[in-house]
Parts: structure tokens; sequence; C-alpha cells
């Protein structure tokens, strides 16, 4: 029972903290990549939820860069979608999984340091006490993976009809553990410790051992023990037969109760159950509870969908490859649908974005203010919103995988920035530096008005070299620029070059 | 028949305890070495069997592989000694049968171990320990069988169960499962790992102990009986060694040192003629200080020239050598390995020294009470000790001094005693007395440094140096202002 489950991984999660960077098979952005392609304002108009809003944007940070990873996500997201209640339900019920998770968490330390602060050990009541929360615990515990299967059943999640994987395997683990009859011995255990009273019988199998001391000491069931004291034994027969003596039998009376021996022997048999507890609690929660804080990226996701249906806006489910092609058709800025008044989103113009290779990367032309800025950021949200395996608000489309998505967007003047003693110019140079300094092989850079603070022959020249740099390491870049120096300096079909038209049409050469 | 020992040690004290405080041994040697080191053995052929003995030992404790046998027998050693000395304090009587048959099954583990001491290499005493203890192990046919079948009673009688409510019993029910053992069976059904988790261990009390004993009261007599049976082993023998390992091991720690500072070592042959001829002697004193450069110096005592006078710059080294001679000197006597490179020596019966005292401790004046000492000295020693004198009488003026260090040098003499005088009186070169010096020599560093060599005596003891460089020589003090 080793792995945990995870509705954005198909692996399932690696990292002992939710939703934290360096999952396999995913990849990274640039530090500021959700700020130069506005995302984070973007989707503040879709969500109102902050932190729900925050783990949706860490989840798109870190692109997928497995098809399969994109297609178990979209699978998911289709059934959520489709069924909102089952996912609202489904959330309803991690959210409670989760609360028990941090109450129990927070519970537990405060035991420990109790038990850690006592300078005589924990006493047999407070180790009592330990053992029946750690029970109630557990059977909540094991009560939220029977609500989550029947949930899951409800829907017909275990079924041919659900594609979603990684719902089937949520409903199936759910499934397997609440129909076992361990299930309901284990749940009977923690009753039994729920109810357990200050004066009840406490038996114990006990075992001597190395050094003549006690080394094993379990909690046993009082049925399995035949007590009869040996003392009134031997009243009753003496009464009747005088003459005779009674046998040393297999049941002994002790006589000293007032000893610490008796509280260790109550003490250490309770910890140990407690423990093991806790340890069956941990397991569960290890299994089920990464999924909590998934949740927050498939219900933004699901109001994200929901947006683009309201505003009339086409989605698609981009089929994403791990080839090089890069193909969108009628491509709309997020941003701009958005914010556009609900009846005018129809009016975003769409644009197309097509070339089979896009390894040598693109350069757009155009005048101020004729769409160029729009065009990169709506090709760069497309590729983060296809890579983290939600639809994009284009007519169909076809991406590439990358391994990194970067930007470098030219920013105002940091001069009075702690630190920074340089000019605009060698400010864009730092900056460009730090992202090249980042990249791998199959990253995609996305380049905006790149040094232009400088005298545009200079600028295009050293611009130059940076993008043969990209296209000699397999990286993918799509640049705008006035600078129409870069032009003459590649071969013809080198780049690709694209020109703003009027209309905010962006078409190729 | 006595178990045979690692180390024989004198009956009496011949090396005092003032010696070991004068040359900072203390503070490198536990007590116990100390004492062990302050006793040789008494005869010389005695003294000689003994360092060629201990040397043995040496030898094969510095091999790597060697050693890491030894110390897993002394380690065995220790579990033995404590297991026995836990059996003999337990007062709860189910308890210390268990503790018995622990220390029986010690004993007749640890007679295995020390019978094959010998195997590790040569050693006389290895050889004559594993001998006897071979040969008591074998005089217990049975006892493996006996050990085995103690251990089985006794895990008969360890399980019971205990229940605890209004009143507490003890039985002895067949229980089927635990409920530890339903929780664990039930979360591994379902798939979950459940970690091993370490028992609490749990003395028995008396009431309990009591109980144990009626519940099983045939198996107790068994136990009885085999106590019975062994009961006249000689179960603290063994222990005795640990004592006598942890004398190697506190010198095998200062060798460490010495091999982290890459100064060498060596095992001084013994030699029938009374001298002491070494090269290259370390003051591993100066660990104390945890000094990163010792500066080594040869030694030249022979019967010809026994006793010299060392004089020479402050600061040069004169101590040291003194000490570099006096320490190893006792080392060699204890049959351990020395720091020098290379050593031929007497087995001298003694070391003694004379250093200056605290004078807060004294009854009359300074000179009165280095006089006592000396006396003293004088009527201990004989061609057999080796004596050493730190600056003694420079609590005088100069002509007094010098004419109490001569007169006590030609009683020296006289009793052909060995050993070395440190003084400042360079006076005392007329007498004709061999004479060690320090000089100044530049290392590959090009860093001045002392050393002693064989000579005539030089006059000068280099003070301007030392009075130069904290500003206060001539021409320094010239140059200073008044005050700062």
């Amino acid at each position: 029972m080793s792995m945990r489950l995870s509705l954005l991984y198909p692996e399932g999660i690696r990292a002992k903290t939710a939703l934290s960077p360096g999952e396999p098979d995913t990849g990274k952005i640039g530090p500021r990549t959700l700020y130069h392609l506005s995302l984070d304002s973007t989707f503040a108009s879709i969500s109102e939820d902050d932190a729900m809003r925050r783990a949706f944007l860490s989840v798109v940070s870190m692109p997928c860069l497995k098809s399969h990873m994109v297609d178990y996500r979209q699978e998911i997201l289709r059934v959520f979608a489709k069924h909102p209640d089952f996912m609202n339900d489904f959330a309803s019920l991690y959210d409670r999984f989760n609360g028990l998770k941090e109450g129990h968490d927070r519970e537990r330390q405060a035991m420990m340091r109790s038990i850690h602060n006592s300078t005589a050990g924990a006493s047999a009541q407070t180790l009592k006490n330990l053992l029946q929360a750690n029970a109630v615990t557990l059977k909540r515990c094991l009560a939220f993976v029977r609500s989550l299967s029947d949930l899951c059943a409800e829907y017909r999640i275990n079924t041919d009809e659900c594609k979603a994987t990684g719902l089937k395997r949520v409903a199936r683990e759910a499934g397997e553990l609440s129909n076992s009859s361990a299930f309901d011995r284990l749940t009977a255990l923690c009753t039994r410790f729920e109810n357990m009273g200050v004066d009840d019988v406490l038996d114990f199998s006990v075992q001597i051992g190395e050094g003549g001391q006690i080394e094993e000491c379990r909690m046993i069931e009082h049925k399995y023990l035949h007590i009869t004291d040996p003392e009134e034994n031997n009243r009753r027969f003496l009464f009747f037969r005088k003459n005779e003596t009674a046998d040393s039998g297999t049941c002994v009376r002790i006589y000293l109760y007032e000893d610490t021996t008796y509280d260790k022997l109550i003490a250490v048999p309770l910890q140990l159950l407690a423990e093991q507890i806790d340890a069956i609690t941990d397991q569960i929660f290890e299994k089920f509870c990464y999924i909590a804080p998934e949740m927050s990226f498939y219900i933004i996701a699901v109001q994200y969908i929901e947006t683009l249906k309201l505003r009339g806006v086409p989605y698609c489910w981009p089929s994403v490859a791990e080839g090089a092609e890069m193909r969108i058709r009628g491509l709309r800025d997020l941003m701009l649908v958005c914010e556009t008044e609900k009846g005018a989103a129809k009016t975003v113009i769409p644009n197309d974005m097509g070339r089979e290779d896009t390894r040598h990367g693109m350069i757009v032309f155009g005048e101020n203010s004729s769409g160029k800025t729009v065009y990169l950021r709506s090709v760069g949200t497309a590729q983060l919103l296809g890579q983290a395996g939600l639809p994009i608000p284009a007519d169909d489309a076809r991406l590439p995988v990358c391994a990194q998505i970067v930007t470098q967007f030219s920013e105002a003047e940091k001069e009075f920035e702690r630190g920074n003693d340089a000019g605009r110019f060698e400010q864009e140079v730092r900056e460009l530096a730090s992202v090249i300094d980042s990249l791998g092989e199959g990253a995609m850079v996305l380049l905006n008005e790149t040094f232009q603070t400088t005298a545009y022959e200079e600028g295009a020249e050293g611009l130059y070299h940076i993008l043969n740099y990209f296209s000699a390491h397999d990286i993918r870049f799509l640049l705008v620029s006035h600078l129409h120096q870069l032009e003459g300096r590649f071969d013809d079909g080198e780049v690709g070059i694209y020109r703003t038209h009027p209309g905010y049409k962006v078409l190729s050469d | 028949m006595t178990a045979p020992t690692i180390l024989t040690v004198g009956q009496s004290q011949t090396i005092p305890d003032t010696t070991f405080d004068d040359l900072q041994l203390r503070r490198l040697l536990s007590d116990k070495t100390i004492r062990i080191l302050s006793h040789p053995a008494e005869t010389p052929d005695g003294k000689k069997n003994e360092i060629i003995a201990r040397q043995e030992i040496f030898r094969l404790m510095r091999d790597p592989d060697k050693y890491a046998r030894i110390k897993a027998c002394y380690v065995e050693l220790k579990e033995y000694e404590r297991a026995v000395r836990l059996w003999r304090a337990s007062a709860v009587a189910v308890e210390k049968r268990y503790l018995f048959s622990e220390a029986l099954a010690g004993f007749a583990s640890i007679c295995k171990t020390l019978g094959t001491l010998s195997e590790v290499g040569d050693s006389t005493r290895f050889a004559a320990l594993s001998a006897y203890w071979r040969e008591i192990l074998s005089a217990q046919g049975a006892l493996e069988a006996d050990i085995a079948s103690l251990k089985a009673i006794l895990a008969r009688a360890g399980k019971c169960n205990l229940s605890m409510g209004e009143r507490y019993f003890l039985t002895r029910d067949d229980v089927p499962q635990t409920v530890y053992d339903e929780l664990v069976t039930a979360a591994e059904e379902l798939g979950l790992d459940i970690p091993e988790r370490k028992n609490t261990r749990i003395r028995l009390n008396d009431a309990i102990s009591n109980a144990v004993a009626e519940l099983y009261p045939d198996e107790m007599a068994q136990c009885d009986s085999y106590i019975e049976k062994y009961k006249d082993l000689p179960f603290d023998a063994p222990s005795s060694y640990i004592a006598e390992f942890d004398f190697f091991y506190s010198v095998l720690a200062l060798c460490e040192k010495a091999d982290e500072k890459g100064i060498p070592l060596c095992y001084p042959t013994v030699a029938d003629k009374r001298q002491y001829l070494a090269k290259k002697v370390y003051d591993i004193s100066l660990f104390i200080k945890d000094a990163d450069r010792i500066v080594p110096n040869d030694t030249y005592f022979s019967a010809e020239e026994p006793f010299f006078f060392i004089t020479g710059a402050n600061g040069g080294g004169k101590t040291t050598y003194l000490r570099a001679s006096g320490i190893n000197l006792i080392l060699f006597l204890g049959g351990c390995p020395i720091f020098a490179e290379d050593a031929e020596i007497y087995p001298f019966t003694s070391v003694l020294t004379h250093f200056p005292a605290d004078e807060r401790f004294t009854s009359g004046g300074r000179l009165e009470e280095e006089q006592m000492r000396v006396n003293y000295l004088l009527n201990t020693c004989n061609a057999d000790t080796f004596i050493v004198f730190n600056e003694t009488y420079s609590g005088t003026d100069d002509k007094m001094g010098c004419e109490m260090t001569l007169d006590t040098a030609s009683k020296i003499k006289e009793k052909q005693t060995f050993g070395l005088f440190v003084t400042h009186f360079h006076e005392v070169r007329a007498g004709g007395w061999p004479m060690l010096n320090t000089v100044i020599e530049e290392d590959e560093y090009h860093r001045r440094t002392f050393r002693i060599v064989r000579d005539f005596g030089i006059t000068s003891s280099f003070a301007d140096d030392i009075l130069r460089k904290y500003r206060l020589d001539r021409v320094s003090l010239s140059e200073r202002g008044v005050g700062a």
C-alpha cells in the first residue's frame, strides 16, 4: 500500500508535500511566466478563492512532460465537468478527510509533547487516552474510505462507463479496502478501544526473556483466561475435604499491587497498540490525502470551462504529444475572453498558429498595438494550459511537450531595486542570461520585444546569435519584435516569420 | 589452578608517583595504567621477560586485523562481566535464575573465545591463557547441553498471562492470538505495512516473580539444580582481563595520536648491558598542548657516560628533552612501544625525577626543600636507576647553585646512576662532565628550531632573541618611549 494516490500524476505522488515541484515527469516554467502571461489576473476573474487559485496555478506551473499524463487529467476533468455534483461531493468528502488529518496531526503533536514532557514517562491512563484517540481517528479514516467507495459506486466510476483511470483507481482502492473482511475487523477493534472503560479488566500475555525481564507484553482477550482464585479454591477445598491438599493449578494470585511495575505493564502494550493504530492511520492518510489539495485544480478547471461556456467561446481538448508539431486553429486570447463583457467575448479575434516543426522558432513582426503581444500571450497560455491537462479556447489544437516554458518580457526599469546598478539594457541582458542559464533542451521561450532598449542594429545582432543558440539546442522560441533587422539574417525557412495584419490577424508570410 | 594473567605486575612500586606527575604522564594515561607502569616486574629476568611479553601483545594489537579480533574478545569480556555483575546483584528470585543462565552461557562463550586467543598471533601470554581456558571448558563436558536445557526450561516458564482487574492473577493459559496480533493481521490483510516495534523491557517485581515461581514450580526446581551444579565455576576470573586489556588500550590511544601526527614508534631491544640509546625520541607530553610540531632528539646514555648535564637556550627544548627521555623510558619499562625511531635500552629498576616544587607547599625555604628531596633521591638511587633533575638549585645564587649541582652530580657518579641534569649553570661544563646542548637549526620550511646535541657547552641562552621579540632587548628599549 505504498502508492500515494493522485488525480494529477498517473504514477502517484512522490514528494511528501502536496503540489510541490519536482514530481516525476513534470517540467518547469520561468519565475515570471504566469505574470507575463497574465494568468494570475485572468484566473482571478474566474475564481475569487485565492487559496484554490494559488493551488491551481501551482499545478499549471509544473507542465506535464508525458502525453499520457495530460490524457489522465483530461479524462478526470471531463468526468468532473460532466458531473459537478459528483465533484462537489468528492471534494467535500476530501475536505472533511483533510480536516481529520490536520486535527489528528495537531492532537498527536500535543499528546507526544505531553508524553515527552512527563518526567516519569506516560501514565497508563494517558496511554489509554492516546489509544482511544488514535482508535477514533482510524475509525473515521476507515469511514472516509467506505464513503469514498460508496460515492464512486453511486456515480458508476468503477464501471467501464467511466474512462478516467485516475478516478477508477481511487474507486478501486477504496472499494478493495472497504469490501474486505479485515476492514470490518479493524473497525470493530477501533470500536473496542474507543469504548474501553476506566475500570475494565486488562489482560496481557507476558513473555519473560533475556535478563529475566518482561520483554513482550501484549493485550489479550479476557475470554482466553481461566481465572479461578486459588485462595477461594483452597478455602472451599479445605471446607469440604480437610485431609487432602489442593493442586497448584494454572492460575495464581498476585498479592502486591502498589508498584510502578503494573503501571508499566499496562502502559507498554497500550502504547504499542496506539502506535500501530497510528501507523495504520498514517498509511491510509498517506494513500488518500494527497488528492485533497489536488481538488483545487479540478474545481478551478471546471469553473474555467464553465466560464468559456458561459461566454460562448469554443474550447477544445488539445492533443499533446512528444513530437515537435504545434498547430492551433481558432485560438482566442483567454485574458481578452475573460475581460470582455459576457456577450462580447465572441468578438475576440481568433488566430491560427501552425508549424510542422517549431524547433527553429517563430518571429512575429508588426506595428504597435497590432496584436503581437496578445498573440504571444495566447500561444503561451494555450501551451501552458494544454500541458497542464486543461482545455484551451480554440477550435482544435495539437501541442508539443515542452520541458520548460519560459518568458522574457521587457519590463519596467529596476533602477531603484536593491542591488541593481545596471542600465536598462544591461538589466535585460542580465535577465536573459539568467533565463538562458536555466534552459535545457526541449524548452519553449517566449520573447517579447527583446533587446529593443539599445540601438536596433546592435540589438538585432545580439539577438540573432541568441536565437541561433536556441535553435542549435532544440529550444523552441516565439519572439515578437520590431527588430526587422533580424529578418535578413536568417535563411529562408530557417525561422517562421509572421506578421500582424489589420483586424488583429496574425498570418505567416 | 589459578587463571594466568596477561600482565605480571611487581609487588612494590619502584617508580614513584612524583615521576608520573613531573613527566605529565597522568594527563596522558589512565590511573590504572599509571599504576601498572609504576610497578615493573622485580627481577632482571622477570623485567626482560615481561617487557618482551607485553611488546608481543602490543605488536599484535597494532595490526588492524589482529586488533579487531582482540577487540572482539575485549567487548565480549565486558558484556560477560556485566552479565555476571547483574546476576550477582539481582535480588528477584526468578530474574536471578534467568541472569544465571546468561552468565553461564557467557562463561562458556568467553572460555571458548579466550581458548582461541592464542590463534591471533605469537604471544607467550595469550598461549598460556588460551591453554588454561580450553582446559577449564573441556573439564565441563556437559556444559553446552546443560545451558541449552536451562534456556529451554526458562523459555517455557517465561510464558504467562497477567490479568489486572480488581485482583491480579497470573495464568498459564494458551492464548491463540493477542489483540495486537489481531490488529496486525487485519492491517496486513488490507495490504498495510506494519512497522516493527521495539519491545520495552520491564523488570519483574517480587510479587510477579513469586507468582511465576508458584506457577512453574517444576521448572524452577530444575533451574536450581543447574545453579547448584555450576556454582563453583570461576565466574569472576575472565573479568579480571578487562583491566589488563585496558592498560593496552590506554597506551594504544597514545599510539593513535602519534600516528595522526606522523610520529614513529618502535619496540626497543632489551639490552643486557646498562644503556639508554635511542634515535629520534619524541616528547609525547606535547600532545597535551596539541603541538603540531615535535622535534625529536637522540639519547646517548651508556655505562661509560651514564649521566649528562644539559644546558642551552631558554625555550630551546631542554625540559622537552628531559621529558622525552623519562617518558619513553617508563613506557619501555612497561613493555610499551616507545615514540622513537629505534632504541636499545636496559631494563632499569626505577625512574626518579626532581622538578622544582611549588613554593607554597614547602615548610622551609625553597633551597632546603630542594636539597631534602635531592638527598632522598641520592639515598634511593643506584646503578639501575635513571634520574632526572630539572633546574635544581635555581633558587640560589650562581656560585652556590653551581657548587651544589656539581656536588650532587659527583654523588650520582659514585653510584653509577644514569640520568640527566638540566641546568642554566653553564659553569658545570668546566667539570668535564658529558654535556648536551641546544643548537639552533632551520627546518625545511626555514623555521627556526632547537635540537639537543652531544656537545661541550654553549654559554649563550639566546635570551636576547626572546627579549627582542617582546621589545625588551637593548635596541628596542632605547627606541621605546615612556609608558606604552
